[in-house]
């Protein structure tokens, strides 16, 4: 495995930095040792429960520009997947 | 190569969430689950209103704190069973801690679970214990400006409970500050402004609390039977 691919949303308390750091702590001496973490962090997508609208949430405000009101359903942010590895062969 | 996954890395924790909500939903128990900061007043606010819900809903308390049983003995001081769990040190209830917890609680007579979270507002907002409800306890002397702060405790609750009312003066604390930081955050929140200690306000968050039970567990019709069938 040459490299993992993380992604992780915008309302979760992960922080990016300190997950490589982690990653690189935890898999030395093992087959993943030396394999780069790569860690996307999305933003948190939001639609407007009143008029249906998408949007990402900027600065912490769920509020609809349209509507001017924060009544929305959250379409991502709490996520964390892995999303692929890169293996050579 | 690349190969793709798209293994989502905290499933587990949703599974035991997600048997939690169920096994929840057949006893029909209704869970909230509180969380505050150290001291903004979760385990006062159980004690003001355990005695007035009492009155007509069986109340279980699971009580979460790093270390000793000061709350536990507390709650149980009101007369309501107590399950303590000392967390060594982890800054949250997770789920599978709240599951082994409720193998020793009598979910058949129980109406009302109440999740006291460790004090933090961070890391309990972001796990979900199968819980019907998060309800954010927010204090006065905690400062007017911690919903931007801590966004998605406020984004996860379904109420506030605004704990310690009776210092607003003597706080100069902004009340409308932290109503247009909620309304940035999370249209509709309601916000129970109440004291714990004077007993100001607790009316409303027991209808609140009850309107929920009513919901699920279709009671208080009458009084407690204390036993479902």
């Amino acid at each position: 495995v040459t490299a993992v691919h993380v992604a992780v949303g915008g309302l979760t308390h992960v922080e990016p930095e300190n997950l490589k750091f982690w990653y690189e702590e935890l898999t030395k001496g093992t087959r993943l040792a030396g394999s780069a973490l790569l860690v996307e962090k999305r933003p948190t997508q939001v639609q407007c429960r009143k008029c249906g609208r998408e949007f990402s949430v900027v600065a912490n405000s769920f509020v609809c520009a349209a509507c001017g009101v924060a009544d929305v359903r959250l379409a991502t942010g709490g996520e964390v997947i892995l999303e692929s590895i890169e293996v050579e062969e | 190569v690349k190969v793709k996954l798209g293994i989502d890395l905290d499933a587990a924790g949703k599974d035991i969430a997600a048997s939690i909500r169920a096994l929840l939903a057949r006893e029909r128990v209704l869970a909230l689950n509180l969380i505050g900061s150290p001291g903004c007043g979760k385990t006062a606010l159980l004690e003001a209103t355990i005695p007035e819900l009492t009155k007509t809903l069986s109340v279980v308390v699971i009580e979460g704190d790093i270390a000793t049983s000061r709350d536990a003995d507390r709650i149980r001081a009101t007369g309501v069973p107590c399950h303590l769990i000392n967390t060594g040190g982890t800054c949250h209830l997770p789920p599978n801690l709240i599951a082994q917890a409720l193998q020793e609680v009598d979910l058949a007579s129980t109406d009302l679970l109440f999740i006291e979270n460790v004090g933090n507002l961070v890391c309990p907002s972001t796990q979900d214990v199968g819980e019907d409800a998060k309800v954010a306890v927010l204090s006065l002397p905690e400062g007017d400006d911690k919903v931007l702060k801590y966004p998605r405790l406020f984004r996860e609750a379904s109420c506030v409970v605004l704990n310690k009312v009776d210092l607003a003066e003597v706080l100069r604390f902004r009340r409308e500050q932290l109503f247009a930081d909620l309304a940035q955050v999370k249209h509709g929140l309601p916000v129970f402004e109440l004291s714990a200690l004077t007993g100001v306000g607790c009316a409303e968050w027991i209808e609140w609390v009850r309107g929920l039970c009513r919901k699920k567990c279709g009671r208080p019709s009458a009084p407690s039977r204390r036993r479902k069938v």
